[in-house]
């Protein structure tokens, strides 16, 4: 058994290393969370735009810069072209009468509409002697957003997931360049083919894990809690078993495969964000929904709290894999050369 | 003449490539899953800000009627104390505090903070306790006009302004994909051997990819649309983006395609540049998220005149402009892909 497995194994690494998909595999985890690193920054601190004329007082001018990015134009006309634009931009110009003129379209966030002139009303109060309002900030000192914890936590779980779809495709080139009906008439076994894959799966998946959180929660010198993001790669490591499986069941050509890659992806990196929303009286429908409890695992593991949803990733994924284990095995076929000798 | 006996010789075998790949079926099955879900399932109103915990502190209550009046004690945001108010910031990872304390003549405020927030947020939160006092006592003069370019407008329900999202999505980023896979399927299957040796050239076999992906683009609009309509849809221009937007991204597409032999290796840069296009959507709901890097991409533009499109706000329309930035990159990819088809994948040894 164990030289089958090997020559099974080693022969998907040989195909693995010539197409380069193991590299793109590793890359595409690494990528996926370099990707979420450099792009949570921006979404964390949105700043108002302020489309500023000149003529505005300069004391206003420097007021906005602290409360947002300022741009600036000649007169109230370009400020209103800029206005008027796709993106949220408030503009500011000097009124006629000393009063300074927020411009705004009308469909932005409340919060938009009124923290400019908040900020300016603030500003001039305090230019000109009005009792100023004693502020005491007390902070609690956590220093990461939970729209970071939710980003990082999808970023390594989709990381570690999708190692599952490139092996799975490979299942499908096996069958278009006609390896697996070769296969059918050597001494190999399913359980010899699963195991190959499913090795291969976990050996790419063992390593994305944890090389995508280090990147995706800060790299050298940041604390990251490597016993929690082992345990929960390993939870969702059946999850990648089950996509790459089930993309190897269901497709017998490369444009089924993609084709189902569509709706899997939809199932296993997008449906599980619902898991952060308020569902109400339907939440019940995650509770046996195995890629919601991935995504829970690693946001526990990213933010301390109780592993348990790691543990229901195992349970919950369980059927669903033991299934496409039954009928992939029905359809693969292999070790039928034997039975028949035999 | 020839070239379209044989863009329709072609074209009808990648339609059947097509039907039986189960593109068909996946473009026309989302179509309709996303239809049903925002007539029936999305909710028409949807406010993605917390309200702030707040406490009024102050000896003789008169912050009371204000946080009732913006509907705080309803939201069961309100409480009596410093400690309850801590309690609620502490078991809500976003949420802020705020305690109003003082008089008019000594006003005064107590912000609990995550330490999580961005310094804009907490300049503003200043100046938003300012605010409170100044229209709860505190006398102090307006310094500002605010001029509502459309005061009439009201923001469109949740779900349909969720169309031109899952528009953008499916019609571009899968045009992407659709093209590129449909390319590799020709190579793994051999029809890219026989069709060297047949008179159609780079030019036919680009144009039916092109066709395909831009019917299947056009079914799925359709479906989608007729099942949740939207507040308008003016036809011959959205046909206008849904054709350019699918051509684009689909010319795209196989022009990287050729460059990799199978799907399991094409697969992962695909992903990583549909990530890179999708990067886009945080700004449909957050339209401050304005960085220069996500106003380029095409997808940024494609969502925004679909928006103005389907639900229009007044504003003047970009659909000029972005028809010409899509036509001109389209002229640009489709010479690029040509050379890269022609080069790669039709002289192949």
């Amino acid at each position: 058994m164990i030289r089958q497995l090997r020559a099974l194994l080693s022969k998907d690494l040989k195909v693995a290393r010539r197409d380069q998909i193991a590299t793109y595999t590793l890359l595409g985890g690494i990528l996926v969370a370099v990707l979420a690193r450099l792009f949570v920054p921006f979404l964390e601190d949105v700043q108002v735009t302020y489309a500023v004329a000149e003529g505005v007082p300069s004391g206003v001018t420097s007021t906005l810069e602290v409360h947002g990015r300022v741009e600036r134009f000649r007169d109230r006309e370009a400020v209103l072209a800029r206005v008027i634009e796709v993106d949220d931009v408030v503009g500011v110009a000097a009124g006629e009468d000393g009063v300074v003129e927020v411009i705004v379209e009308g469909d932005e966030h409340p919060t938009i509409l009124e923290a400019p002139g908040l900020a300016i009303d603030a500003e001039m109060a305090a230019r000109s002697g009005v009792v100023q309002v004693a502020i005491d900030e007390r902070s609690r000192g956590s220093g990461r957003t939970p729209l970071r914890s939710l980003i990082l936590a999808l970023a390594i779980y989709s990381a570690v997931v999708i190692s599952g779809a490139a092996v799975g495709l490979t299942m499908v080139d096996e069958r278009e360049n006609n390896t697996l009906a070769a296969l059918r008439v050597t001494p190999a076994r399913f359980l010899h083919y699963l195991l190959s894959k499913i090795g291969l799966i976990t050996l790419v998946a063992g390593l994305t894990g944890p090389v995508a959180a280090w990147i995706a929660m800060g790299g050298a010198g940041a604390v990251i809690p490597w016993s929690a993001i082992i345990v929960a790669t390993v939870a969702i490591t059946p999850l990648a078993w089950l996509l790459g499986l089930l993309i190897g069941l269901v497709a017998d050509t490369q444009l089924v495969a993609f084709s189902a890659l569509k709706v899997l992806l939809v199932l296993f990196t997008s449906l599980p964000l619902l898991g952060f929303v308020d569902l109400g009286g339907f939440a019940w429908l995650l509770v046996p929904f195995a890629p919601h409890w991935g995504v829970q695992g690693m946001h526990a593991a990213i933010t301390g709290g109780s592993m348990a949803p790691a543990v229901w990733t195992l349970v919950a994924v369980a059927p669903p894999l033991a299934l496409v284990v039954f009928l992939l095995a029905r359809q693969v076929g292999l070790g039928r050369a034997r039975r028949q000798r035999s | 003449m020839s070239f379209l006996r044989h863009l329709r010789t072609l074209l009808w075998l990648d339609l059947r490539q097509a039907w039986h790949g189960r593109l068909v079926h996946v473009c026309l099955g989302i179509g309709l899953v996303f239809g049903l879900a925002v007539r029936f399932a999305l909710p028409v109103q949807l406010d993605l800000g917390d309200p702030p915990q707040v406490a009024d502190l102050t000896e003789d209550g008169r912050f009371a009627e204000y946080f009732a009046e913006h509907g705080l004690a309803e939201a069961g945001a309100v409480h009596g104390s410093m400690e309850a108010l801590e309690v609620a910031v502490a078991a809500d990872p976003d949420a802020i505090g705020l305690a109003m304390t003082g008089t008019p003549a000594a006003p005064g405020a107590t912000m609990i903070l995550q330490g999580h927030e961005p310094e804009t947020t907490v300049v503003a939160l200043r100046s938003g306790v300012a605010g409170i006092w100044a229209e709860n006592g505190v006398s102090r003069p307006s310094a500002h006009r605010l001029t509502v370019l459309r005061p009439d407008q009201p923001r469109p329900p949740f779900n349909l302004s969720m169309i031109p999202l899952l528009l953008t999505i499916d019609v571009l980023v899968v045009g992407f994909f659709f093209g590129g896979v449909m390319v590799l399927q020709d190579r793994s299957l051999g029809t890219i051997g026989a069709y060297r040796v047949t008179p159609g050239g780079t030019a036919v076999y680009l144009a039916s990819k092109i066709v395909v992906n831009v019917l299947l683009a056009l079914a799925y609009t359709a479906l989608l649309l007729v099942i949740a309509p939207p507040h308008a849809v003016p036809v011959l221009s959205l046909i206008a983006v849904v054709c350019l937007s699918s051509a684009l991204l689909t010319t795209v597409g196989i022009g990287v395609a050729v460059f990799f032999r199978t799907l399991s290796s094409f697969f992962y840069p695909a992903s990583l540049i549909s990530l890179v296009l999708s990067a886009a959507m945080p700004a449909y709901f957050f339209p401050a998220f304005n960085t220069p890097w996500i106003r380029a991409l095409p997808t940024y533009q494609a969502m925004f005149t679909l928006r103005e499109l389907l639900l229009p706000s007044g504003r003047p329309s970009t659909l000029g402009e972005f028809c010409l930035a899509i036509g001109a990159g389209l002229v640009v990819a489709l010479i690029l892909t040509t050379l890269a088809v022609d080069r790669r994948l039709l002289r192949e040894a």
